[in-house]
């Protein structure tokens, strides 16, 4: 099922575009960008909806909601639901995009592997997979030299009788940038939200250099172009802070809008007791649509 | 801070190359290699060389006694007397010393990939071939004599015949190379690429294989010309393994589970039949009694050369690669099932199993 819906369409059109281009690499840098450019529309929701989170943690009021209930997490959470609910805000909708783009990516990461077959058995595997109109023995075998690499062999530029593994130190910069550009900058003070931050951004680069280093410099070309996609994608919809990644940049202001307007509560209620809060509440809706939240187009 | 930056990023390097060294092996899906002289069994699976009693199926040792997880063997070891020739996918080719205990006469490391094909030996030039686009030809003392190029992977064990090595070529043809120097005496093309080793028959002195474009070709191999040329009327499927050659008759197995008896003169077919399940195995010939078909299934039969089975068993897993005669077993290896190796007796009746110790 998975191989039939995902892996052989997947394989297939990246059999087809190394037939047009008549060469693998290139294929693999064109259907990966090909790839992110189908499920940017995804990407796109991903990142304004995770704006509009942090927007919404960062207000007064959120702030100011999260220091009253702090004793009473029960109650902290049907707070918080409530605003988000107010504000149109979902935990889920910066996550829901990230997660339809899973098997899109497992599965443009597997075609690769697939078409990349180097055993007699991985040779067979990828024949039946090809479709009919595409003639196999006119694809097979791929021509997997590009540049200086072997796709098909973990990749090293000899210098001076020494093995560089140029990609693999490609793909961690490309990696610690990415993730530098992904991950926001954690408040002041939210040292285990920092821990956590910096522990994945000193995790994801080694693990994908441990990968590149040890797999197929194919693959490892993939993770660098795409890589190189998501930090485009993102640096498109203005949200790359340069300065996070490279120190001397210096920082520019934020110019940028909030993607949600959150007004403060009137005075009274912020101090409003929990079992008052029922009186309270059509004052809060009557503000609330006084002010509509405004999301940022 | 850009100190600080950049001792934390060869920090970051610095932890990924130490941890790729020790971190993974190579990632490929093949199949047990099985090697046979008739007497002794060779096993090259994962990372280990297994050596095996023809009895009891049990290991004698495997080697390398510690496993190293970048040294994956999936070729089947060249057997010699007291010695075999295995390449891994760490690169390397041995000349391992299987008398006793195992030891290692020498390593070649030359080669930049992996060694995927059984290695063919004539005299003193042990000819291998490598994923790195090269057939390496070394001496009996780790000298390299030549190195023959070409444009992909070379996964077939070649065949030398008189002053030739005649290997199958990814590159849709089959290269005949001058044995001396590794210089190209001719590349006959086909219309596919060619997986299959060829088979030599002396008596017609021709080469006959088939490619993965539905055709199975008799090439002469003085001129190199192609004699004839069977697609089965475009019913042919492609051709993953070697034939067998039989009384006059050619007999090979495309993977749509067809199996053709064609004669070695002329290329008129002689019989057919189907199975309609698909095989990569090829088949093995069981002098006087007929031969071994294996399909990806598991099932495993012997049929005489009149087309009728004589038996038929299953074992559990994928069988992808031809059955091994020896004196007097038929051994099939299998993955994905309950054992890696199973034995036979030429009446069918199972002999033993090997898996593997973890």
């Amino acid at each position: 099922m998975w191989d039939t819906l995902i892996v052989q369409p997947f394989t297939n059109v990246l059999l087809m575009i190394t037939m047009l281009v008549k060469n693998f690499g290139v294929a693999i840098i064109l259907f990966t960008i090909l790839i992110k450019l189908i499920t940017f529309p995804l990407t796109a929701k991903g990142i304004k909806s995770s704006q509009a989170m942090q927007d919404l943690q960062k207000s007064p009021r959120y702030i100011k909601m999260q220091e009253k209930y702090k004793d009473n997490k029960e109650k902290l959470a049907e707070e918080q639901m409530k605003m988000y609910r107010e504000f149109g805000v979902s935990p889920f909708s910066s996550c829901l995009p990230q997660l339809f783009q899973f098997p899109i990516i497992i599965g443009l990461y597997q075609s690769i592997m697939r078409a990349m077959a180097s055993t007699p058995l991985e040779l067979m595997k990828l024949e039946r997979i090809v479709y009919p109109f595409l003639d196999a023995n006119k694809i097979l075998p791929l021509q997997n030299r590009f540049l200086w690499m072997d796709l098909g062999q973990p990749e090293r530029l000899m210098i001076a009788g020494i093995g560089i593994p140029v990609l693999t130190i490609l793909v961690v910069l490309s990696t610690i940038v990415q993730t530098r550009v992904m991950t926001p900058p954690t408040e002041a003070g939210n040292d285990q939200a920092a821990a956590m931050t910096n522990s994945m951004n000193m995790t994801m680069p080694i693990m994908m250099g441990v990968i590149s280093y040890q797999f197929s410099a194919g693959l490892a070309l993939y993770f660098l172009v795409s890589n190189m996609a998501t930090v485009a994608q993102y640096a498109a919809m203005g949200k790359t802070d340069w300065s996070r990644i490279f120190p001397w940049v210096k920082k520019k202001p934020n110019q940028s809008k909030p993607s949600i307007v959150i007004p403060d509560l009137p005075e009274e209620e912020e101090v409003a007791e929990p079992v008052v809060e029922k009186v309270s509440k059509p004052s809060a809706r009557a503000s609330a649509k006084r002010q509509r939240p405004k999301m940022k187009r | 801070m850009i100190k600080k930056y950049l001792s934390s990023l060869l920090i970051v390097l610095l932890a990924g190359f130490f941890l790729a060294g020790c971190a993974m092996g190579p990632r490929a899906e093949s199949t047990p290699g099985i090697s046979t002289d008739g007497n002794q069994i060779f096993v090259s699976y994962m990372n280990y060389v297994y050596k095996l009693d023809p009895v009891t199926g049990k290991a004698f040792w495997r080697f390398p006694e510690k496993s190293n997880i970048k040294q994956v063997f999936y070729a089947p070891a060249l057997i010699d007397g007291e010695s075999i020739y295995v390449g891994d996918f760490a690169n390397d080719f041995h000349k391992i010393n299987v008398a006793g205990v195992p030891s290692v006469d020498w390593t070649f490391t030359d080669a930049k990939g992996w060694y995927q094909g059984k290695a063919a030996k004539d005299g003193g030039l042990i000819v291998a071939p490598n994923s790195d686009r090269n057939i390496y030809a070394v001496d009996e003392d780790n000298n390299l004599v030549w190195t023959h190029s070409d444009r992909f992977a070379y996964i077939s064990e070649p065949l030398i015949v008189d002053d030739m090595v005649i290997v199958s070529s990814q590159d849709h043809k089959v290269v005949f190379l001058n044995k001396t120097d590794g210089s190209t005496i001719r590349e006959v093309g086909l219309n596919g690429v060619v997986i299959a080793s060829p088979l030599y028959d002396a008596k017609t002195d021709s080469i006959y294989v088939g490619s993965l474009a539905n055709e199975f070709v008799r090439i002469d191999r003085q001129s190199g010309e192609i004699v004839w040329r069977y697609d089965g009327g475009g019913s042919l499927g492609s051709i993953w393994a070697q034939p067998i050659i039989v009384d006059g008759q050619v007999i090979f197995n495309d993977k749509t589970g067809k199996v053709v008896s064609l004669s070695m003169e002329t290329g008129a077919e002689n019989w057919q039949f189907n199975f309609g399940v698909p095989q990569m195995a090829g088949l093995a010939l069981i002098e006087g009694k007929g031969f071994i078909l294996a399909l990806e299934d598991g099932t495993i039969s012997l049929y005489d050369l009149d087309q009728q089975a004589i038996w038929t068993r299953s074992v559990s897993g994928k069988v992808y690669d031809t059955p091994v005669i020896t004196n007097e077993l038929i051994l099939v290896g299998a993955v994905k099932g309950d054992y890696l190796v199973y034995a036979f007796d030429f009446q069918g009746q199972q002999v033993w199993t090997f898996k593997p110790e973890k």
